[in-house]
């Protein structure tokens, strides 16, 4: 099985970070106010890690909202936040106060417009820097332990997993979670193959 | 690749309960099923092949253009919360608000062609009862938050009441107090001018008579006569010096001018010296007096007090105590378990006591008391005040001790003095 090198890990990053970067602007105008961005993390995780991938999370209840997509590369993009801080999230969006507050489907409509940004705009750099197809299926909200962050179906199969995480803070409503994006192993053949195509073009 | 959309095929979402429309990418409304015309109010043919703005103005802005657009690229569905935009719906010239949650999804109708299905779902019912929820929770917080206000201010109301009956109950007790300590002075004034008035007139009557008898008559009495007349004199005068020294020193004491000087006293012979004073009285009634005390037994208070404690309780003693009685004067190990730690405590009890006629329960409770005390005559006719136990009990008390009685009709009476004493 081929594994991506050094060189095009960074180029991943770099396309993350743009497409993180595009949600930051349309969620800045949303709301005016200013979301920080990490530096995204590449891994590439066996099924033996799964576990220990799994515990990196704190032990908590989340709310994950899931874009899964086909054609030239298969997977999940996820957006991940603990419950408290899915909560913040929204209250910055319908401008509450407070924490704790159960996640009605009203709350749940709204992460799930905030999630589908992110998500978007990730997926779309992706897929028009690196000239991917891919269909997409309507996203879907789920909540529950961190059991539920790699999807169902690549635990089935026990799936080799192209992770890729950044982190994002908006400080005025400290709430912060992780976007992530799941490549089924059959994608990372094409994957290396676009990244090397753009590399060539855009960057040799 | 997903296989092309056949636009044929479009009718059918006119079978689907949700609201389904399609536009391309002028946003020109090339269908819109029959659902949205009872959701919206629009029908086809108002809007099919308009653009979508021309209907819903709010399309038309460029914070909606730009998240919808990359669908006709084939880009990930678009998903507009119904709580974030509620006015999208909304036509020109209304304010009506519409809770409808959109998705916006890709769908390929031709090579690198690309529409957009937008799905509509009414969430107004279940955002109102969401809403209808939240704010009956808020009513209910409010409530329960406005019940604890009043359950606190209503404890601190009780607390205060509590507080106020707490403090008219210390008021009450202390103007009882007072009311008590008034009724004592009442008691202290009448008591003096009683004494004043009757026990103070009474011998001077005497003295007078006599006097008078003598310096107008004194020829006409035998020597005999003029002996007792004179002795009769030398006594009421002595008893009424007696009275006016008690009477000066309890009104001293009442006015608290008495000043406490301890000294060492040597016990035994403070009691052998009020005996050798009072040694007539006893004669004249054959009365046998017991000094037990040894003579190593030392106290630490007023010798003037002491003397007359001892001098009044001898008295007493001797007034009350018939022809051929016995008093005695010892120290004891009281049975009272106080009275016998004191002794270890630096204490000790005198007692003396009398064969006497003793006194009944009642007469006892207030026999210390200058409100309710009276006097009584002795077994021999000998008047008294009633001051001098009073003065007895209040000298005791201010010289650190202790004073009281015991006593039993026909049998006799124990006074008992508890005082500091000395050791060596």
């Amino acid at each position: 099985m081929n594994i991506l090198n050094p060189l095009q890990i960074e180029i991943l990053k770099e396309i993350i970070n743009i497409g993180v970067g595009k949600s930051a602007d349309v969620l800045n105008t949303m709301i005016q106010t200013h979301i920080t961005l990490e530096v995204p993390e590449v891994k590439i995780i066996q099924f033996s890690e799964y576990q220990d991938f799994v515990d990196y999370f704190e032990d908590e209840n989340y709310a994950v909202i899931t874009l899964p997509f086909n054609g030239d590369l298969t997977g999940f993009s996820k957006l991940i936040l603990s419950s408290d801080h899915a909560a913040k999230l929204v209250n910055a969006f319908i401008g509450r106060s407070g924490t704790s507050i159960d996640m009605d489907s009203l709350r749940i409509d709204i992460l799930s417009e905030i999630g589908n940004v992110i998500i978007n705009a990730v997926m779309g750099t992706l897929s028009n820097m690196l000239n991917i197809n891919l269909d997409y299926i309507v996203p879907s909200y789920e909540q529950g332990s961190r059991n539920i962050i790699i999807p169902e179906e690549m635990i089935k199969n026990e799936s080799t997993i192209l992770f890729a995480k950044t982190h994002f803070k908006i400080e005025e409503f400290e709430a912060r979670g992780n976007f992530a994006i799941f490549f089924r192993v059959k994608s990372f053949n094409t994957l290396i193959e676009k990244i090397q195509i753009y590399y060539e073009k855009n960057l040799l | 690749m997903s296989k092309f959309i056949n636009t044929d095929l479009y009718y059918a979402l006119d079978y689907f309960p949700e609201g389904y429309f399609i536009i391309d990418d002028t946003f020109k409304v090339i269908y819109w099923n029959k659902s949205l015309e009872s959701l919206t109010g629009v029908e086809k043919e108002e809007i099919i092949n308009k653009k979508l703005e021309e209907v819903f103005p709010n399309f038309g802005k460029e914070s909606y253009k730009s998240r919808i657009n990359p669908v006709f690229k084939g880009g990930p569905p678009v998903v507009l919360s119904a709580k974030l935009h509620k006015t999208l719906f909304t036509r020109n010239n209304s304010e009506t608000e519409f809770y409808y949650q959109v998705t916006i999804s890709s769908i390929r109708i031709a090579e690198n062609k690309y529409s957009a299905l937008i799905a509509i779902e009414n969430r107004s019912e279940i955002y109102n009862q969401i809403n209808d929820l939240i704010h009956l929770r808020y009513k209910t917080l409010n409530e329960i938050s406005e019940k604890e206000r009043i359950h606190s201010k209503l404890i601190n109301q009780h607390i205060e009441i509590q507080e106020a009956f707490t403090s008219v109950s210390e008021k009450n007790l202390e103007i009882e107090k007072q009311k008590q300590q008034l009724q004592e002075l009442v008691a202290t004034k009448d008591k003096f001018f009683t004494i004043l008035a009757h026990d103070l007139i009474n011998p001077f009557s005497l003295l007078l008579g006599y006097t008078s008898l003598l310096s107008e008559k004194i020829e006409s009495y035998s020597l005999k006569e003029t002996k007792e007349m004179i002795n009769m004199l030398n006594q009421t005068t002595q008893q009424t010096y007696d009275l006016l020294q008690n009477l000066l020193q309890w009104a001293r004491s009442q006015t608290g001018r008495i000043i406490i000087r301890p000294e060492i006293i040597k016990l035994k012979d403070i009691i052998e010296s009020n005996i050798v004073l009072l040694k007539n009285n006893m004669d004249y009634k054959k009365i046998r007096v017991k000094n037990n005390i040894m003579d190593g037994t030392f106290v630490f208070t007023d010798l003037n007090m002491l003397n007359t404690v001892i001098r009044n309780l001898l008295s007493n003693a001797i007034k009350f105590t018939p022809q051929v009685g016995e008093i005695k004067f010892e120290i004891v190990l009281h049975q009272n378990d106080e009275t016998n730690k004191s002794e270890h405590n630096g204490f000790l009890t005198i007692c003396i006591s009398d064969t006497g006629v003793g006194m009944e329960e009642e007469k006892l409770k207030n026999l210390f008391k200058v409100e309710k005390s009276t006097t009584t005559i002795g077994t021999n006719n000998e008047k008294g005040t009633g001051l001098g136990l009073i003065i007895c009990y209040e000298f005791i008390e201010k010289m650190g001790g202790k004073l009281w009685v015991e006593s039993e009709i026909g049998k006799g009476s124990r006074f008992f003095i508890k005082l500091p004493r000395y050791s060596e």
